[in-house]
């Protein structure tokens, strides 16, 4: 499987390289829904989501001769669309991040194993975008705190402050859903 | 133990990582379009290069055509030069001839060929007016219809020579002996007795 995906990648990445319409649409459509899901989870209007992902693509496909095919290149695509879903956020929103807080203060309550049937995507929605931005950094793209840091153009400790908050803001979403699952079961 | 969030981070990394969503209008058309739209102004980047350049190759060949067209002032300046050489033409035999009158034994044909040369060398020199050059001259002369005109032209072109003093004695025995020496410049080696006591 290895040697026949090490045959077909290149070809494709060459092709890119050539800016052939043809390679370009594959990519497009072997990543398109991926990358929309990816880029939904830092905008929450669809529609806008969209608008960054055309930008992303548009991205990969210009500066696709600056790929050195040191990572993958899904993987430097993805942090494109991700690229282009935080300077979005940055252009078109006012960001807050609020000042760093002692956690020691604030020390993790054990609750009970969580129910698997939640939505993410309506979790993830109701967080600020500056928590948002942070928790799905560090969370779903594996970036660590100076990266972060680097990236939004903040301190390492606004950072985990941030990063913090937001899981205490999404354990709060999370139980008010339940509770609002619990009360229409009653209801019914 | 895991803690509640840690679970959360889990599970919302879970349905994130396998989720996908289909776009709800063609997003293809879009960045087909975009795409156009940047590969367009990098050819229209050339072509302004490209009419900058031509431009400016023109406005300088322009420049140095008209930098290079001769000013109105200039002709004059050659045309006056021409004719001061004409004047120094023709004076130079003027010059010339009374050396020429001194070695010809006749005085008062010498002057009226001098005349006739002047009046020649002049008319010569209206013909051809602002395109004298002294080589031209030079070829006109020998048309000359007078043939004492083209001596007088060789002689102008010839250094002025030195004038010889003969010894009366060798004079007056060269032509006592006259004969003998047309036969020795005839090239005969023959010895030739002289006889002086003869006649």
């Amino acid at each position: 499987m290895k040697l026949l995906f090490g045959n077909k990648k290149p070809d494709l990445l060459s092709l890119l390289k050539k800016q052939d319409p043809a390679a370009q649409k594959i990519f497009y459509e072997q990543n398109v829904k991926r990358f929309l899901s990816v880029s939904k989870t830092y905008v929450s209007d669809l529609y806008q989501a969209e608008d960054c992902l055309i930008k992303a693509f548009c991205k990969i496909f210009k500066h696709i001769e600056s790929f050195r095919g040191e990572s993958n290149l899904d993987s430097w695509a993805r942090r494109i669309v991700v690229n282009e879903c935080l300077n979005f956020i940055k252009s078109h929103k006012t960001v807050f991040y609020l000042d760093d807080i002692n956690q020691s203060f604030h020390e993790d309550i054990h609750e009970p194993e969580i129910d698997c049937d939640f939505n993410a995507q309506e979790l993830l929605d109701q967080l600020p975008d500056a928590y948002r931005m942070v928790f799905n950094l560090y969370v779903l793209e594996g970036y660590s705190h100076q990266e972060i840091a680097d990236t939004l153009q903040i301190s390492i400790a606004v950072s985990k402050t941030q990063l913090f908050r937001a899981k205490e803001k999404l354990r709060k979403i999370y139980f008010q859903q339940q509770k609002k699952v619990k009360n229409e079961n009653v209801y019914r | 133990m895991k803690t509640f969030t840690d679970n959360i981070e889990t599970e919302i990394k879970h349905q994130m990582e396998g989720r996908e969503i289909t776009p709800s209008r063609d997003l293809w058309s879009e960045i087909e379009v975009h795409n156009r739209n940047n590969t367009r102004p990098k050819s229209k980047m050339n072509w302004f290069l490209v009419a900058a350049c031509l431009l400016l190759l023109f406005s300088l060949g322009s420049v140095l055509f008209f930098l290079n067209q001769p000013s109105p002032i200039q002709p004059e300046m050659v045309r006056k030069t021409e004719k001061s050489t004409t004047k120094e033409i023709v004076k130079d035999p003027v010059q010339n001839t009374p050396q020429v009158a001194v070695e010809n034994s006749d005085k008062k044909e010498v002057k009226k060929t001098l005349s006739q040369d002047k009046e020649e060398v002049i008319s010569a020199v209206a013909i051809v007016q602002n395109k004298l050059i002294p080589k031209e001259t030079k070829l006109e002369l020998p048309q000359l219809s007078n043939p004492k005109l083209m001596a007088k032209a060789d002689s102008l072109k010839t250094p002025v020579k030195k004038k010889k003093y003969v010894d009366p004695s060798t004079l007056l025995f060269s032509v006592e002996h006259k004969d003998v020496i047309e036969k020795t410049k005839d090239g005969s080696n023959v010895a030739t007795t002289i006889d002086l006591n003869a006649r």
